[in-house]
């Protein structure tokens, strides 16, 4: 591995103002048409629900007592206020690095979370395409381990190439550091 | 490999001549499932002008059907190795052939129910690959005769390298035959003190709890009558009367304890009886119960996390139930994700499997390289705790008057408590092989795991932690998972590189 370790980022941590380096790091941000993609997944979600109510409350709006139905559309405006803002406020605190040994990706708008995994504990990568995310060109990276469901890594909205390159470069890495 | 003389499992064998009893009780139990469509049929059958006579009479011959057929099947019951596989002949009136090749057998285990150690006899499984249930089944042969069978296949699988290593550990048992160094052992006053012990303050709420649940349904199902009747029937009551009332309630609550304590007591009797646990080279076994004996087997390099817990009572009397997860080989099914639990161990017993998994003795939580959490935890975990109750609360009060409140105020506090105690008890230790983890709000629970075994490290902040630069460390390894909250961010950051630099230099195996 001399040669794969000049061309990426070195991260043997020797030092120990060395140590503490991903938070040091510019992190790579997802593609910027996977706001697109999923505004127009959160879009679809609002709309659908936004009929279902409009349906419930056509029928039985007279038989509720009075705060509800107020209260109802209260809520579901600001939950869809919220489902369509989010996918911009979220694309700027997605991102992730590739380092030599390892993988972080970081999401979350008001909880923060930051999952690093490294190549030598991953089971497998997979690559995944929704409809939505087809159209654009866009894909799905996950990152499976023996962590259990909750320690995998889902990194939504690569450009198709990009994560068929970096899944060729996790893969390869985990063929190299298996042991 | 105990008697090769007298055992050939590479020729058909049948199983002992007890095992009629148990097709004939397998029959019986089909027969058993389908009772009401006895009933039916009688009742139909009585209209007809049948009597009861002709009716037990035909049941009479079903039974000795029965037993020609259970004899039958025990006589078309056969079974054998050839290769690399092993095979069941059995069936009534199709012949069903059944191989299995070895490199599917996950496990073989060996099981003592009462009726098999009355009779002394064992039944023996194999848990294959691929299949929900258990695919192969003997349900009586001699003990040797099983041990033998185990034996056998396992240095099948043991000889040819090209299986796979999942298999390795389950030849533990043939070890064991060897070198059967018993490790500990729960002797009966033990397991019964160990049943005293038990957090029975935590059964009697759920029983309690279902209590109350019952009375609230049997008033909505009255309409109140029942709540109508106590509250009326109070009002106009004595003191006298009154105090009854409390004392009876008391005797109440004392008689539920104690049948309560009687039947948690007597299923941990029951379950842990004659206890052992042992050890080999390969890693752990253990057998323990009295109705059926379980055996149970663990490997070293299987094991992913330790932990061992106790409560205040327990910890008096140096008991800890030991618990040793395991790899879980694939996900989404909790049968996989099997734990190796140890009840009433003393603190010498897990010193010494601590020396022998992670080569590390029990470091001292209030030490120099000990760890607490900010103590900012405990508030914030108040205040999310307590949030939604509070606010339930306040709505009911909004309506029923706002004395209510005071509930919301008592769960609050409690809260406030049990954080408080759990965040001051709270140490962790981030050795150089080892990560240690004390924690508990009454009793304890202590954690090990070796850093080679982490898979993935998440750090997580909360938009009060940014505010003080605070962050959480999750852990996950292929058993559990560690969890350490609050602590200085540029702490974590410096955590999460030591492991990621541990792990991703490491050459070692984690399983």
């Amino acid at each position: 591995m001399n040669g794969m370790e000049s061309s990426a980022y070195n991260n043997r941590h020797l030092k120990i103002h060395e140590i503490a380096a991903i938070e040091n790091q510019e992190y790579e941000f997802l593609d910027s048409k996977s706001r697109l993609a999923s505004f127009i997944g959160s879009l679809i979600t609002v709309l659908i629900i936004g009929i279902g109510l409009a349906v419930l409350l056509y029928f039985v709006m007279d038989k509720m007592p009075f705060p509800v139905p107020y209260i109802l559309i209260g809520v579901y405006s600001t939950l869809a206020l919220w489902m369509l803002i989010y996918p911009f406020l979220a694309y700027k605190k997605r991102g992730y690095i590739i380092r030599s040994y390892d993988i972080t990706y970081k999401t979350g708008v008001i909880w923060k979370k930051v999952i690093s995994i490294p190549y030598n504990r991953i089971q497998h990568s997979s690559i995944k395409q929704g409809p939505i995310y087809k159209t654009l060109g866009l894909s799905n990276l996950n990152i499976f381990t023996a962590g259990g469901s909750n320690s995998d890594l889902e990194i939504a909205g690569l450009k198709l190439e990009d994560a068929n390159k970096l899944k060729a470069y996790i893969t390869k890495k985990v063929g190299e550091l298996d042991v | 490999m105990s008697n090769p003389q007298r055992y050939d499992i590479y020729e058909w064998n049948r199983q002992s001549y007890w095992s009629i009893v148990f097709f004939v009780f397998n029959f019986l139990k089909a027969i058993a499932t389908n009772i009401p469509a006895l009933i039916g049929l009688y009742t139909v059958l009585s209209k007809t002008g049948w009597n009861v006579f002709i009716f037990i009479a035909l049941l009479l011959g079903l039974l000795t059907v029965l037993g020609l057929f259970s004899f039958i099947a025990f006589k078309r019951f056969r079974y054998k190795i050839e290769g690399d596989e092993f095979l069941i002949e059995s069936g009534v009136f199709v012949s069903k052939k059944l191989r299995i090749s070895f490199d599917r057998i996950q496990s073989i285990n060996i099981n003592q129910s009462l009726i098999h150690r009355f009779i002394g006899v064992v039944s023996l499984e194999m848990d294959t690959a691929g299949s929900k249930g258990k695919e192969v089944h003997l349900s009586a042969i001699s003990s040797k005769f099983a041990e033998y069978i185990k034996g056998t296949i396992y240095s099948h699988i043991e000889d040819n390298s090209s299986y796979n290593p999942l298999h390795e550990d389950e030849t533990v048992t043939q070890e064991r035959n060897k070198e059967k160094k018993v490790l500990f052992r729960l002797s009966a006053s033990d397991n019964l003190k160990y049943g005293l012990l038990d957090n029975h303050l935590r059964n009697l709420l759920y029983v309690l709890a279902l209590a109350f649940g019952l009375f609230g349904q049997i008033n909505d199902l009255f309409e109140d009558q029942a709540s109508n009747f106590i509250d009326n029937n109070i009002n106009g009551m004595e003191a006298t009367i009154m105090a009854n009332i409390i004392f009876s309630v008391i005797v109440m609550i004392i008689f539920i304890m104690l049948i309560v304590l009687v039947i948690s007591v007597g299923k941990s009797f029951l379950k842990y009886f004659d206890l052992k646990m042992w050890v080999t080279n390969k890693g752990y076994g253990m057998i323990a119960g009295l109705l059926s004996r379980q055996e149970t087997h663990i490997a070293l390099h299987k094991i992913q996390t330790l932990h061992w817990t106790t409560n205040p009572l327990k910890s008096k009397f140096d008991m800890y139930d030991l618990v040793l997860s395991q790899a879980r080989s694939t996900d989404n099914d909790p049968k996989n994700n099997k734990v190796f639990t140890v009840p009433g161990m003393g603190k010498k017993g897990i010193k010494a499997i601590l020396n022998d998994v992670l080569k590390e003795e029990i470091p001292d939580y209030f030490g120099a390289s000990a760890f607490s959490i900010d103590s900012s935890y405990a508030k914030r975990f108040t205040f999310y705790s307590s949030i939604v109750p509070v606010i339930g609360i306040g709505v009911l009060s909004y309506f029923f008057g706002w004395n209510y409140m005071v509930y919301a105020l008592l769960i609050a506090a409690l809260f406030y408590v049990a954080y408080t105690l759990f965040q001051s008890n709270f140490r962790y230790i981030i050795g150089e092989k080892v990560i240690w983890v004390s924690k508990g709000v009454l009793g304890r629970t202590f954690e090990a795991a070796e850093v080679n075994k982490i898979q993935t490290i998440e750090l997580v902040q909360s938009p009060y932690q940014r505010r003080k630069d605070l962050a959480s460390l999750k852990l996950f390894t292929a058993g559990s998972n560690i969890k350490i909250p609050y602590i200085p961010l540029e702490l974590a950051y410096q955590i999460r590189a030591y492991l990621l630099k541990e792990v991703n230099t490491s050459n070692e195996a984690w399983m």
